[in-house]
């Protein structure tokens, strides 16, 4: 009956042993039976089938279940035992509690964060079926353009074409001047697709949100903006005024919706129809222009419909719309991406929605598992140390008939007690510490008592619990009763390897943070320090406005009225005494990007550069030095009409060593010449190296011979106002007069450039803030964790030290003895600590162009200072051991 | 007593293991059922249906004596008690005196 031995398995381990017997022979007989009347062949098929018929309750429930889940009497006598056992080492407790509690305070509002990041964008019911569209050329020559903004005929061209588009929607932002009553401000205003709220579920508190964006002339206010402008009124129905093209038009507020969430990528205060776009645009842009890309697309796809599927469809369509040479030249790609991945995939370009770096998620969470990880050695480290005390009741368990397995589940249960105490106090800590969190995040996390919660929460505790109290469980319930209770003698605990190789892992962990936290402090300081080649102290920025009067609609014209403006301010501010310069610049810094330049050389060379429009006086207002040629001349009307100043960086990339006198080799641009040369100065921020820049006086220089234009940032000029020290609040209130003086209501924008440029780095800042944190919680509860293991060694020596005093040991080798060991376990994880670092800390670095080494020092500081409080801690247990008098320790042998 | 009854197949096991007096055991009682009655029952129904009446107390159960055949395992044997006799014996007379009951004129006006 070999071939029948998985039916029989099956049975007996189900059924009740007492019953097993006959109805096994009961089965065999009418297998025998019907052998003979059905053939073997079917007579086993008819057994497997007769023995699953067996499994039925009036047999399964037939079995006694001997593993009772709880007994009662029993877990009364361990809760008692445990608690007796906590309440008995409260130092070790408290070490245990306080460090776990830590860890789980440390992980909750860490899973938090990254639940945040990870689930960005998925508040929309729809948002499995809405995807952003992509495009991507490739020219050949580096020219390579890959954007998540599309031309605006995409949206609308989709729609006609493939029945599976259900709606599309496109969204873009311009920064027009809003008036309400008398007052004017300057918003961030956004055209969405009259199907948005189709799409998207955005919260409409009051208004219908079915025909908001259905007329031109509806406008939907964000609630802080409606706030901000109606306060407690109801604003549906009021009107604002809006100066999209060259006059202020009215719109009336249609709805109004709750502020977008914090976890959504789409973001708007103030969103008005797409019917609006003719105001703005030329016509020709918005139908015909397929390399002109401004607005985001979405399309909500049909229900079952497939992203794939549609996009093999599309390269037939974009070969007839934009004509096959250029598609096929370009290789002319259209793709969909799906919303949901916008915020963390980095291998596509940002839109306008911002992506997030799901490296800090990752950082995070990996240094929360890690400050968990410290305090769970903690744990076994210290119940396996401190099993000595209890050898005595596992003897007398053992002997009174108690089997491993049930030592194994109280010791365990114990951890878990120990677990759930700790995990009160992380929530507790949690939910304190959330607003420094959200501070330091830069996110606005709440506290859900949810499903996700619940559930961590619990596979938090039986996880921990498990792990950290099975080892010493383990060792425990393995005690030989007879030695322990004859008390020759203690027991083994576990072996000292074991016990090092855990505590070393904790140095390792703490030693890697502390070095982490060095370097990470290093990159931080220097961002902020670093000379950037222009001088940022000091120096304020103010945004001016022109508005598309009848006649200065081209862009070229607005820069030229724009820098009109600047002479009208810069007579006005030049009395006030705590000012020392004013320039007009088309751009700032840390705001965006530079106008981008894109234009094919004398070589067929595709080549970029950035450029901006300045006055004369910008290289010495920012100190910018010259490597060669001059800036400038303000008594120099060819400079104004064809001088153009480049970076080294520039210069280098054509190969020239004596710039000075040459030409942008484009056919196409106008008559100019280089006129100087400035040393690089950091432009951008310091993620990216400096690349090559024009600085001209006048924009028609390059905007003639452009073959592409990336305009990121508005070039309409700022002013530049470099500050004198002291008393700048009152220079701020009085240039503030002046504008009011020149423009009117329009609302007064003004920042420091030092502030945006640090503002630039505020996630790694933030970054750096909550691994020093983490820091110093890892190296706290390591430090707790080793304070409880020499005390625990401490007190198996001290008879030893004993002796040693009785023979002549001074007080002082007795402690280089004692602490010996200790110092070789932190020079030993310092080693090991160097490559884990090191890695960590170039994945970190990487995202910077401009950065620090990590070098020997960072590690000899962080050794250094392990070894401090390493010493520290077990200072006090060594000094005592070693003081301690022989005849205490020796008078009851 | 009273409150203790059987259902239709619990009764006709309890009559077969009676009527197999020491030879009654899972196999014999579906054979003996498939020969008297014509009718194909369970082993696995049959096997739970004496554990049950073996609980109610009237069918005791004792492990027979080795064989050769099905592979050497023992048989269960079932014998009836005399609870399980009382049982029987009760429910046949319950039944004959509600037979008794059913007036045979009506009988035949549903017959004619």
């Amino acid at each position: 009956m070999k071939e029948n031995r998985l039916p029989f398995r099956f049975l007996k381990w189900f059924c009740p042993p007492e019953l097993y017997e006959s109805i096994e022979g009961d089965l065999l007989e009418q297998l025998e039976s019907d052998i003979k009347e059905f053939g073997e062949k079917k007579a086993k098929r008819r057994f497997a089938w007769h023995v699953v018929k067996f499994f039925r309750p009036g047999i399964i429930l037939r079995n006694r279940f001997s593993i009772q889940l709880i007994n009662t009497m029993m877990l009364r006598n361990y809760i008692t035992v445990a608690y007796r056992s906590l309440w008995r080492s409260k130092v070790h407790s408290f070490i245990n509690v306080a460090g776990l509690g830590l860890g789980i305070a440390c992980c909750i509002l860490i899973a938090l964060f990254v639940k945040d990041e990870w689930t960005f964008d998925r508040f929309h019911t729809k948002a499995d079926r809405i995807y952003r569209v992509w495009a991507h050329e490739d020219w050949g020559e580096n020219q390579v353009f890959f954007y998540t903004t599309t031309p605006f005929p995409m949206g609308p061209t989709l729609k006609e074409n493939f029945p599976d588009v259900e709606h599309q929607v496109r969204i873009n932002s311009v920064r027009p001047q809003v008036k309400v009553g008398d007052d004017q401000f300057t918003e961030r205003v956004t055209f969405a697709g009259q199907d948005f709220f189709e799409v998207f579920d955005f919260a409409v508190t009051t208004g219908d949100s079915k025909q908001a964006l259905r007329s031109q002339a509806n406008v939907v206010l964000a609630q802080r903006i409606a706030k901000k402008y109606f306060g407690d009124d109801d604003p549906v129905g009021k009107t604002i005024s809006i100066a999209l093209g060259d006059t202020f038009d009215d719109f009336t507020v249609s709805a109004v919706t709750e502020d977008p969430p914090v976890n959504s990528s789409i973001r708007f205060d103030i969103l008005i129809s797409d019917l609006n776009y003719p105001r703005v645009y030329a016509e020709r842009t918005l139908t015909t222009q397929w390399f002109n890309i401004t607005p985001e697309t979405y399309v909500l796809l049909r229900e079952g419909a497939h992203a794939k599927e549609l996009e093999s469809k599309f390269p037939a369509l974009f070969k007839t719309l934009i004509g096959e040479e250029d598609f096929t030249k370009g290789k002319y790609t259209v793709g969909l991406q799906p919303l949901t991945s916008i915020h963390l995939d980095t291998s596509f370009p940002a839109g306008i929605a911002p992506v997030s770096d799901p490296r800090y998620s990752y950082i995070l969470a990996t240094v929360a598992l890690l400050i968990l990880l410290v305090a769970c050695i903690n744990f076994i480290t210290l119940s396996v140390g401190r099993s000595i005390k209890r050898a005595k009741e596992v003897g007398i368990r053992k002997v009174v008939g108690a089997v491993r397995k049930q030592l194994m589940t109280q010791f365990i249960g114990e951890a878990m007690l120990v677990t759930l105490m700790a995990l009160l106090i992380g929530l507790g800590l949690a939910v304190l510490n959330l607003p420094l969190f959200n501070d330091l995040s830069g996110k606005q996390l709440s506290f859900p008592l949810d499903g996700f919660m619940a559930g961590m929460l619990i596979v938090m505790v039986f996880i921990i619990g498990i792990f950290s109290g099975s080892y010493p469980a383990f060792i425990l319930s393995a005690f030989k009763p007879v030695a322990v209770l004859k008390g020759t003698g203690n027991p083994k605990t576990g072996k000292q390897t074991l016990r090092k190789i855990l505590v070393g892992t904790q140095l390792v962990l703490s030693v890697s943070l502390v070095s982490s936290t060095l370097v990470m402090r290093d990159q931080l300081s220097y961002l902020q320090n670093k000379n950037l080649g222009f001088d940022k102290e000091q120096l304020a920025v103010v945004q001016l406005n022109v508005s598309r009067i009848p006649g200065l609609s081209r862009l070229s014209e607005r820069i030229v009225a724009g820098f009109e403006k600047v002479t009208q301010f810069k007579n006005e501010l030049s009395g006030i005494p705590g000012i020392t310069g004013v320039c007009g610049s088309s751009h700032d810094f840390a705001n965006g990007n530079w106008v981008f330049i894109g234009y094919t050389d004398d070589n067929g060379t595709y080549r970029t550069f950035y450029f901006n429009t300045v006055e004369p006086d910008y290289f010495d207002l920012l100190n910018i030095e010259l490597a060669s040629g001059r800036g400038f001349d303000k008594d120099n009307p060819s400079d104004a009409r064809r001088g153009l100043v480049i970076n080294e960086a520039f210069a280098k990339e054509l190969g020239w060593d004596n710039p000075v006198g040459k030409r942008i080799p484009g056919k196409k641009f106008p008559d100019h010449e280089v006129i100087g040369v400035v040393k690089d100065f950091n432009y951008e921020s310091l993620y990216t190296k400096v690349k090559p820049m024009a600085l001209v006086m006048d924009p028609m220089i390059v905007f003639a011979g452009t073959e592409n234009v990336d305009i990121a940032n508005s070039p309409i000029p700022k002013l530049l106002i470099k500050l004198e020290p002291g008393n700048m609040a009152v220079t701020i209130e009085q240039v503030k007069q002046v504008w009011k003086k020149l423009t009117g209501g329009e609302e007064f924008a003004f920042s420091f450039v030092d502030e945006r440029l640090a503002a630039q780095y505020a996630s790694d800042q933030n970054l750096g803030k909550i691994i020093g944190i983490a820091t110093l919680l890892a190296i706290l509860i390591g430090s707790l964790g080793l304070y409880g293991l020499a005390s625990l060694a401490m007190q198996s020596r001290t008879k030893e030290i004993g002796i040693r005093k009785v023979l002549g040991a001074t007080e002082r080798s007795l402690l280089v003895l004692l602490s010996k060991e200790y110092v070789y376990l932190v020079a030993v994880s310092l080693l090991l600590s160097v490559p884990v670092t090191w890695y960590l800390m170039m994945q970190w670095l990487q995202a910077f162009e401009y950065r620090v080494a990590i070098g020997w020092q960072h590690f000899a500081f962080a050794g250094g200072i392990s070894l401090l409080v390493a010493l520290i801690t077990i200072s006090y247990q060594t000094i005592k051991t070693a003081w301690v008098q022989p005849a205490d320790t020796l008078k009851y042998e | 007593m009273a409150k203790e009854y059987l259902g239709e197949f619990e009764e006709l096991v309890l009559t077969i293991v009676g009527i197999l007096g020491e030879e009654a055991y899972g196999n014999a009682i579906v054979a003996e059922i498939k020969e008297r009655l014509g009718r194909e029952v369970n082993l696995s129904a049959v096997h739970v249906t004496l554990y049950r009446l073996e609980d109610k107390g009237f069918l005791k159960s004792r492990m027979g004596g080795a064989t050769n055949a099905r592979g050497g395992r023992r048989k269960r044997i079932f014998t009836i008690t005399n609870a399980g006799l009382a049982m029987l014996k009760a429910m046949k007379e319950a039944r004959v005196d509600l037979w008794k009951l059913i007036p045979r004129l009506n009988y035949d006006s549903i017959l004619y």
